[in-house]
């Protein structure tokens, strides 16, 4: 069965974290998703809730038609990694991927193949007899990633995965994503724009615990546009079907779908009807403006 | 391959060896020391003594406390360790069953338990083959040290899996460790263990072979119910639910298993029951038994409560009462911390600290109380006798006390102003006469006699006694103090000190096999037997032992020329008359029993079988004072096995291997 992640509803709320506002989403079968966002925008409290690291304040997690999370880990079907992890120094990393193995209740014998596909896709031969502890940066964060991939599960969640790794392992990194078999879902969290683009075939913006836009990146139908209007202004063009996804604080974000007019006869018709309206392009256009609006402070 | 690796986890830590090694050098010098202080205590001959009690006590306690810092230390370096780093997930998101990562855990986390066990097997063991253990109690302190130990063990992984932060959860598991020890206390204070039977609290009963059926069930629905609730901490999909209502009803289980009152009284010796003949007797009554404790720390309750433990379970309906000193009322003339037993209008009291073990001493109470009503001993005064109130060492005080103890109500009578030995009178004792007795007072005496009363007669080789008493008796004194020179070569600290270890079937003694000393004391002579009176020696000395006829001399030797004799001396003897079954019991020696001797060797209970079986008491009851196990004679390997062995290089061997393995991992990093 392929991999599918719908969020309905969920929030969270809990003094100390990141709060997120009620959020539904459904992640499509076999995609890589990147969640971007400045910092403190709720990913990594996003992603806990996804795996059950947190609890939900409200609403439900569904994995693939109604499978509740414990359901999933029963199946060893969830890898996991951590952006907050820090190394087992007491363990060499064979001996953690073995631990990680022995936890997703692998035999001996198949934990030995896992073991060594995991090797072969993240290059980990030279770290492997190396005590945790003595690891970099780059090569921990690499260990952790490759034990998320243990078994190949169906979902593959991973906190800011390419953070401390070089040029080379954040190209591998990206290789080795999308040669992801379509049954896999992979949901990643990044603070790099280009390389969710690159990777990802879906991007979810976050900004203060709320979901600004999910970006589907090969649509070049739908159109971004940001104004200062409400809603409710854009009732007076009738024809075009015009959806409030950001209520920002200075401007809002519509997302324009299924248009009959290019975006430059869109900002036409708006002037005429006097409405002030910024066009942002398509899914994949609007991914760096969005970021540069939230940035900057003027959504 | 899943506790291979917590191992690791907790192996290649240098807190976890340096606790290691600090916990067994600890043990070893507790090895060290209780077998010295053992050896030494039996050197100076005191009595009540018992392997047990004085080595594997002393260890299992601290064994039992190491276990507990051991736990505490490894469950927060495995669980919150994982949590602190992050990696908290990896066993929230394990695919293994909550069981299945909570047996490897407890494997782990117990395994370092089992090390320190199987040291205390070793010593036991080393110990087995000089000394006759209770094999069911030890099995019995054993199984107690084990559950207790399993459950606090899953407790403490209970707590290590709630809290991330290492030095919090090390804080706040060595604070509940305390609160739970507390709490145990606590309940034995407030005597609400029926209620609930804490964590530990179970062990003290399993310590003295006890095994009962509440404290057996609390352990294993405890266990069960800690099992279940860890899994439930871990279990993030597999059956949460149910291992929380399972870990929930097992606690149930566990409080509502404590109103049992089924015990299993294990020991060989039953010296946590009763004898029936004594409970039948105290039932018999239809009064209620009270008991009563004046007693301050709580050290002293628990001994009070485990005496009183075993009364309840014999006499049911006995009542215990702590009081304090400012509450007793003018009925309570008695000094100090002691325990009173009342049935009716019967009262005994018994002074704490007790010298034997309180099983004993409250059969002895409640034996006295059943037959002394009418019985007196009374000791014979002046004439220079040794005195059971007398303040000098040869003086009797701590007989008497050991005779009050044991309900005796002791009276001095002197012969010359009375009439005769009063009729309530049970026994008579002369304790060796300094001074000729006045004309008259020797046919009181003898009157007393020739109706069949019981006597004692201690006589030293120096001690004035009337013809008349000597010639009706029949057993007369052999000039002359024994000399044991092979006892002075052994330890003993004059020659004149006789070593008696020839002990016959003679029921005094039947139930003795240690030795006991003779001070300056006299050899007798017995007649045979004859068909009204049966003359049996108790005790005799070795063959080696001579009359000396001048004591006094600056050196001692053997002199046949002067009629000295080398042979082996009978000390103590009975006469019993057949027909009307009157016990003399003739003593060489009035030293034995002193207050400067009464604690040598097994003296006491030797002069307490005397009493008993002059009053027509059961001595075999008194048989139990004495431990089975209470001496050890150890070999040269034996020494060298626990001194150096278990003391030196068991624990250097650990302590080289660990800092070995750690450092090969240090290299590594």
């Amino acid at each position: 069965m392929s991999a599918s992640l719908t969020l309905r509803q969920v929030s969270f709320k809990q003094a100390k974290r990141q709060t997120i506002f009620p959020t539904s989403i459904t992640l499509p079968y076999g995609t890589r998703v990147a969640i971007v966002g400045l910092n403190g925008a709720g990913k990594t409290t996003l992603l806990k809730l996804i795996v059950g690291e947190l609890k939900l304040t409200s609403g439900k997690i569904e994995y693939s038609n109604g499978r509740s999370l414990s359901q999933l880990i029963g199946t060893a079907q969830l890898g996991y990694q951590a952006a907050d992890m820090d190394a087992l120094s007491e363990l060499t990393a064979n001996e953690y991927l073995q631990l990680c193995c022995t936890l997703k209740n692998y035999s001996p014998t198949k934990m030995k193949h896992k073991i060594s596909c995991v090797n072969e896709q993240w290059d980990l031969e030279k770290i492997l007899g190396m005590p945790v502890k003595k690891l970099s940066q780059g090569n921990l964060r690499k260990l952790s990633i490759a034990q998320a991939f243990l078994g190949e599960p169906d979902f593959i969640i991973l906190d800011e995965p390419t953070q401390a790794l070089d040029p080379i392992e954040q190209e591998r990194f990206i290789t080795n994503l999308l040669g992801l078999e379509h049954h896999h879902l992979c949901l990643f969290s990044s603070h790099h724009i280009s390389e969710a683009v690159r990777t990802a075939e879906s991007v979810i913006m976050m900004h203060q615990g709320a979901v600004v836009a999910c970006l589907e990146l090969s649509n070049t139908r739908n159109f971004w546009i940001v104004s200062q209007q409400s809603p409710s202004d854009f009732n007076c063009i009738a024809e075009l079907e015009i959806n409030l996804n950001y209520r920002g604080k200075y401007k809002n974000l519509y997302e324009v779908r299924e248009p009959h007019l290019s975006p430059k006869e869109l900002q036409q018709v708006a002037l005429k009807h006097n409405l002030e309206v910024s066009i942002l392009g398509d899914h994949s256009q609007a991914l760096m403006p969005i970021f540069n609006l939230l940035a900057n402070d003027e959504l | 391959m899943q506790s291979q690796l917590f191992i690791k986890l907790i192996q290649r830590k240098l807190s976890a060896k340096l606790l290691l090694i600090v916990g067994l050098f600890s043990l070893a010098a507790m090895i060290r020391f209780s077998f010295d202080n053992f050896l030494f205590l039996q050197s100076q001959g005191i009595s009540g003594l018992s392997v047990f009690n004085e080595v594997l006590i002393p260890l299992a306690g601290l064994i039992v406390l190491l276990q507990i810092i051991t736990t505490i230390l490894h469950c927060t370096l495995l669980t919150s360790g994982f949590y602190q780093k992050g990696q908290g997930f990896l066993i929230r998101h394990s695919a293994s069953q909550p069981s299945q990562i909570i047996g490897s855990i407890f494997w782990v986390i117990s395994r370092y338990s089992l090390i320190y066990l199987g040291i205390f097997l070793g010593v036991i063991f080393a110990l087995a083959g000089l000394t006759n253990f209770d094999w069911m109690r030890i099995a019995s302190l054993l199984l107690g040290m084990l559950l207790a130990v399993l459950s606090f063990n899953l407790a403490a992984i209970i707590v290590s899996l709630r809290i991330t932060k290492l030095i919090l959860n090390l804080v706040i598991l060595s604070s509940i460790t305390l609160l739970l020890l507390t709490l145990d206390f606590m309940l034995l204070d407030w005597q609400v263990e029926h209620w609930w039977r804490g964590l530990f609290l179970p062990l003290l009963n399993f310590r003295e072979g006890i095994i009962s059926l509440a404290d057996s069930l609390h352990y294993l629905f405890l266990i069960c119910a800690l099992f279940a609730l860890a899994c439930w901490q871990v279990s993030f999909h597999f059956a949460r639910k149910r291992n929380l209502f399972i870990g929930l009803l097992m606690l149930m289980a566990s409080f509502a298993v404590a109103q049992i009152t089924v015990n299993f009284d294990v020991t060989s010796s039953q010296r946590n029951s009763l004898s029936k003949q004594i409970a039948e007797q105290i039932n018999s009554m239809g009064e209620p038994l009270k008991f009563i404790a004046v007693v301050n720390d709580s050290s002293t309750r628990e001994e009070i409560q485990r005496g009183f433990a075993i009364l309840q379970s014999t006499v049911p309906g006995s009542e215990l009462e702590f009081r304090s000193r400012q509450s007793l009322g003018p009925e309570f003339n008695h000094a100090g911390e002691f325990i009173q037993l009342n049935i009716g209008e019967l009262s005994q009291s018994i002074a704490y600290p007790f010298e034997q073990p309180i099983k004993v001493v409250i059969e002895s109470a409640l034996q006295s109380m059943v037959v002394r009503k009418s019985h007196w001993i009374t000791f014979v005064e002046g004439h220079g006798e040794a005195s059971p109130f007398g303040k000098k060492t040869s003086d009797l005080k701590a007989l008497y006390h050991e005779l009050k103890a044991m309900g005796w109500p002791i009276a001095l009578q002197d012969l010359t102003n009375s009439e005769g030995i009063s009729s309530n009178t049970k026994l008579v004792v002369v304790a060796a006469s300094k001074f000729p007795w006045l004309p008259g007072e020797d046919a009181k005496l003898l009157r007393y006699l020739k109706n069949g009363g019981n006597l004692l007669l201690l006589v030293d080789p120096d001690s004035e006694l009337p013809d008349s008493i000597e010639k009706f008796i029949g057993i007369s004194r052999i000039p002359g103090t024994l000399v044991d020179w092979n006892g002075y070569q052994a330890g003993t600290p004059h020659p004149a000190i006789s070593i008696v270890q020839q002990h016959t079937d003679h029921p005094v003694v039947a139930s003795l096999d240690s030795i006991l000393a003779f001070p300056w004391s006299s050899g007798l002579s017995l007649p045979p037997s004859t068909e009204d009176f049966e003359y049996l020696p108790i005790v005799a000395t070795h063959s080696a032992v001579w009359n000396e006829l001048n004591v006094d001399a600056e050196k001692l030797s053997f002199d046949e020329d002067q009629g000295e004799l080398q042979q082996s001396f009978v000390v103590a003897a009975s006469r019993t008359n057949l027909q009307n079954k009157q016990k003399i019991v003739v003593i060489g020696d009035s030293h034995f029993a002193s207050d400067s001797a009464i604690n040598n060797y097994a003296n006491k209970q030797f002069s307490l079988n005397l009493f008993s079986w002059l009053a027509d008491q059961e001595v075999a009851k008194l048989a139990n004072v004495r431990a089975s196990d209470a001496h050890i004679e150890p070999d040269q390997t034996l020494h060298w096995l626990i001194r150096w062995g278990y003391g030196v290089f068991l624990p250097l061997i650990f302590a080289i291997w660990s800092i070995y393995s750690w450092s090969r991992w240090k290299r590594l990093e």
